[in-house]
């Protein structure tokens, strides 16, 4: 061999040993954090979840001390993900963000899922959540929820509506109340909020179901109105449009965002996870964000969020089962 | 004259020199993402997305748009040198341009394709610039009929654009049809023919597939005679397009142009659709069309132009109302909100010079990109001397991890490899994957479509007909199968009486 | 006349058209005003099945579409050789989370550089060192994908050189 080829091997192999340096070796772990914690979020990259998460994240990384690192694993419309972490070590490593959403509290009751949203997971935190509502152009005769359903009683399945798809959170909103004012409408599927309102803005259907924070652009525009939501009281950031409750009918469907970890994870974990959150959260900067994004802020504490989840679990089995809403086959 | 105080205000904003750096590290990026297989601009910008959220709104969408056209000047390279798509809207870029290749006129057709991606970019943004409201307004016109009638005869354009024989591409048409039946429908929001497996709730997806059965598949093809196809790469016809391409390609890359940009602005209406119709009108316009498939250089040109237009055009309904076109625009959304910037009607008028700053940077970037990639020709038809043993290998890995990134799916990575082999089986057996594709991609959006017509019409079909745009493509439709079917008649009857 | 390649790929499709449409036929077709989730998958079966029947047909009266076919496998030793392309990358495809990106990737590389067309063993590590360095810096830094670490964690290198 010649002296240059030794030289090569050589630096191979030097930095070969480099390398198996950094291959895994199991000592003991002290203190939680010391290695990144994943979190998994249900949604592709990119999207309404990143927004929030993506910046809550590299905010929490200062005060935990480790990177969090958002990994993406779409599928299912978030269930997929939610297996994963349902099943996955309780050892604060691996958690769930956008915790709280319809995949979670309203789809169980209509379908098998394989988690058991209470049993499987700890919640850890909430941040904050947002309505869904009912949506009319502007040039549209109907000025309040009461003028909408006076005409849909008069002509049971004229009015057409668009919605983001079948067996959403948002969807089922307008089932319930469809359900609930006694009235038929039609409703028209469409692969998302953007979709559903170009469908409404394109003058197709008469009025759209959407998620507020998609449609709250068009809103402030001028284009549309908002005819009721979904909160259980008014939210300022939601202003001049009444909600569902006040009108006499009970809908409270949310999609909130929250985070959880496996069943199992140590309190210690837990609490430790909750506080970085807390002050990621609490910065000024991304309450800004927050709010310009259309979400209504909600905080509630590990055990406030474990009330919670547990109360809004029972309130959509209560009410699926009261007005009989079921994904028709 | 308030527009050209607007341009002027536009471009001194994207001449700003951090502004500049951003539209130049956009579609470097861009172009990169798009030369390699398996990542599109969806991906690459999703990725980098969260990069955006520390810089200011101007700089971020500058950038995010130069990733987006930037990929679109990148995806038909490696079409072309390795018939490959670089991203999905490239798939027929593969067609003709790789054949050029292997006549040793690669040099020409990635030429031609950049200067045909310039000037498609450079006229979309005159047009966004000019006419994006109104646009929009039209685009919202387009409801699920029209769509539905669209499509239709989308699908009847595919058929037409294999090279051999019909009926089999139809059959390839059909079974990409199938195959976009896999998964959650829209309309019930139940799951189809999943067959158990819960990866498949979503669908086969168009990335996995397409980079099987045209990548993955060619890799294959290669690996078998590898010793041969090492000695066709290396003679050279000149580097730069010929004084007769560029007559050629001229009408082309008008109509490329034109298509694209209509088609880009609708919503749904993406690049690889606007690509596909475009070839299928050069070849039906064209003097000699049995030349597409053998490397004639319209079949470049015209699709070329069409994605880059649609490319300008996918921002007209995202700047004028506020409501995203495709996932891309989706993403850009996202940026605008995240800035706290209200997109809708009123962004135009309350953030002048983020739109106009935009355009301007649209301007900027398209030069930059043929500034780029012109030079580059001669640096990428080098790639080719690459030996395939280490080409090869290189592609593959670049196939499966890009695929693996998307979705961070050890599924996706196995459906690569498993429609990898189907394509090479049937490409073998002589039939063309480009119908495939394309119905693969039409398949749900035309399924959608026609059950959103139906719901919306409580189940009268008059709804196709009465509407105007819709009766419009309808009629398109049935005349092209007329034509089709007369000409098929015609040829018949000649072929008997020779026969007699 | 047909050859036999084009005869059994035209069965076998046809054939998938037929299971296509009584796959559709379960799922519900609905009505014609009210279609189902079956009814547009139930047209598409119908359609490819005809055109598998069109095809046969036209071959039997003898519009042939290839003149001379070259044969299946064009080398002696091509079989081989994608046969090894397919194992590789479904390995790869299998171990990929298990060992990591870099290693995993090392590892394809390694094994095409000499099984596809034999590369000397200095040459093939050295490459496949380079490629993995540039697949990582494209993928998980220029890109902040997500590649899993498997065997080797970039964290821990770069904690114990930092």
């Amino acid at each position: 061999m010649t002296f240059k080829t030794k030289t090569i091997c050589f630096i191979i192999l030097i930095v070969g040993i480099t390398l198996c340096g950094g291959i895994r070796l199991t000592l003991a772990t002290p203190d939680y954090p010391e290695k990144p914690v994943n979190a998994i979020i249900g949604y592709a990259a990119g999207g309404a979840p990143d927004l929030f998460f993506r910046p809550l994240a590299d905010l929490a990384q200062k005060h935990l001390g480790v990177p969090v690192v958002i990994l993406n694993k779409p599928g299912g419309g978030g269930i997929s993900a939610t297996q994963e972490v349902a099943k996955a070590k309780p050892d604060g490593y691996t958690i769930l963000m956008n915790f709280g959403g319809g995949e979670h509290l309203l789809y169980p009751h209509l379908e098998k899922v394989p988690f058991d949203t209470l049993k499987d997971f700890e919640p850890v935190i909430m941040l904050s959540y947002y309505p869904s509502g009912l949506f009319v152009r502007e040039d549209s005769p109907w000025k309040t929820l009461e003028e909408f359903t006076d005409y849909a009683k008069k002509n049971p399945g004229a009015v057409r509506y668009s919605h983001p798809g079948t067996a959403s959170m948002v969807h089922l909103t307008a089932v319930a109340f469809e359900k609930m004012a006694g009235i038929s409408l039609q409703g028209i599927p469409t692969g998302g909020g953007s979709p559903a309102m170009n469908m409404l803005l394109g003058r197709h259907v008469e009025a759209a179901q959407l998620g507020v924070p998609v449609a709250w652009p068009q809103v402030q525009g001028g284009q549309v109105r908002c005819l009721a939501y979904s909160l259980p009281k008014r939210s300022e950031i939601y202003s001049g449009a009444p909600t569902y409750a006040e009108k006499g009918y009970d809908i409270r469907f949310a999609v909130n965002q929250g985070i959880a970890a496996p069943q199992g994870t140590p309190k210690e974990v837990i609490k430790k996870l909750h506080d970085a959150f807390t002050l990621a959260y609490k910065d000024k900067g991304f309450q800004g964000t927050l709010v310009k994004m259309g979400f209504s802020p909600n905080y509630l504490n590990t055990e406030e969020s474990t009330k919670y989840i547990k109360e809004m679990y029972q309130y959509y089995g209560d009410i699926t089962k009261k007005l009989g809403i079921t994904i028709k086959q | 004259m308030d527009l050209l105080t607007n341009v002027l205000q536009g471009f001194s904003v994207a001449l700003d020199s951090t502004n500049l750096l951003y539209c130049f590290l956009g579609v470097l990026a861009g172009t990169l993402i798009g030369v390699l297989p398996g990542l599109g601009p969806l991906a690459a910008i999703a990725f980098l997305l969260p990069i955006t959220f520390y810089i200011p709104v101007v700089p971020s969408l500058i950038m995010l748009a130069g990733i987006y056209y930037g990929a679109m000047y990148g995806g038909s390279t490696t079409s072309i040198l390795v018939n490959i798509p670089g991203e999905a809207a490239s798939v027929v870029t593969c067609l003709d341009g790789y054949q050029m290749a292997l006549q040793g006129r690669a040099g020409p057709a990635l030429g031609i394709s950049a200067i045909g991606s310039f000037v498609a970019g450079t006229f979309g943004v005159v047009i966004l610039m000019l006419l994006a409201p109104p646009l929009a307004r039209f685009a919202l016109k387009f409801g699920p009929a029209e769509f539905s009638s669209l499509l239709v005869l989308a699908l009847i354009i595919v058929a037409y654009i294999g090279s051999g024989e019909p009926v089999k591409a139809m059959m390839m048409g059909a079974l990409g049809l199938a195959l976009s039946m896999i998964g959650t429908d829209q309309i019930s929001g139940n799951p189809r023919f999943t067959f158990g497996i819960w990866e498949l709730v979503d669908g086969v997806g168009v990335v996995p597939v397409a980079i099987g059965v045209f990548g993955i598949s060619e890799v294959f093809l290669n690996v078998e005679v590898i010793q041969q196809r090492q000695l066709i790469k290396t003679t050279f016809k000149g580097v730069f397009p010929s004084i007769q391409d560029y007559r050629d390609s001229a009408l082309p890359i008008l109509r490329g142009s034109l298509l694209g940009f209509f088609v880009g602005i609708l919503p749904g209406g993406s690049h690889i659709i606007s690509s596909f119709l475009s070839y299928g009108v050069e070849k039906k316009v064209s003097k000699h069309p049995e030349k597409f498939g053998h490397g004639a250089i319209e079949g470049v040109a015209g699709p070329e132009s069409a994605n880059n237009a649609a490319t300008s055009a996918a921002f007209v309904p995202l700047l004028s109302l506020g409501v995203p076109n495709n996932a891309v625009m989706a993403l850009m959304l996202g940026a605008i909100i995240i800035h706290g910037v209200v997109p809708g009607p009123r962004l135009i008028s309350d953030q002048p010079q983020l739109f106009w700053g935009v355009i301007g940077s649209m301007y900027v970037g398209n030069a930059m990109l043929l500034a780029l990639n012109l030079p580059l020709v001669g640096l990428w038809v080098q790639v080719l001397r690459v030996p395939y043993r280490i080409l090869l290998p290189m592609i593959l890995i670049f196939c499966l991890v890009g695929v693996y990134s998307i979705n961070a799916s050890l599924f996706e990575m196995l459906l690569v490899i498993i429609f990898g082999l189907f394509g090479y089986i049937m490409r073998k057996l002589n039939y063309e994957m480009a119908p495939l594709i394309m119905s693969v991609i039409i398949g749900p959006m035309l399924e959608t479509a026609f059950r959103q017509s139906l719901l919306l019409s409580r189940g009268s079909f008059s709804i196709f007909i009465t509407r105007p745009i819709s009766a419009f493509f309808l009629v398109i439709s049935v005349v092209l199968l007329a034509q089709t079917a007369v000409s098929f008649v015609v040829k018949r009857i000649a072929i008997t009486k020779r026969q007699k | 006349m047909l050859n036999i390649r084009e005869f059994l790929s035209a069965i076998v499709l046809g054939i998938i058209g037929i299971i296509l449409c009584i796959g559709a036929y379960h799922v519900g077709l609905g009505s014609l005003t009210n279609p189902g989730n079956g009814f547009v998958p139930f047209l598409i079966g119908g359609a490819l099945t005809v055109l598998c029947l069109v095809f046969l047909i036209q071959g039997v009266q003898g519009r042939a579409s290839l003149k001379e076919l070259p044969p299946f496998w064009p080398e002696k030793k091509s079989k081989l050789r994608v046969a090894h392309t397919l194992g590789a990358i479904l390995v790869y495809t299998l171990v990929f989370e298990w060992m990591g990106f870099a290693a995993a990737t090392f590892g394809l590389f390694l094994f095409l550089l000499k099984t596809i067309d034999p590369v000397k063993w200095r040459s093939a590590f050295l490459l496949s060192f380079f490629v993995t360095i540039i697949g990582f810096l494209l993928f998980q830094v220029f890109l902040k994908a997500q590649l899993p670490e498997g065997w080797v964690s970039w964290w821990r290198i770069s904690r114990w050189i930092f």
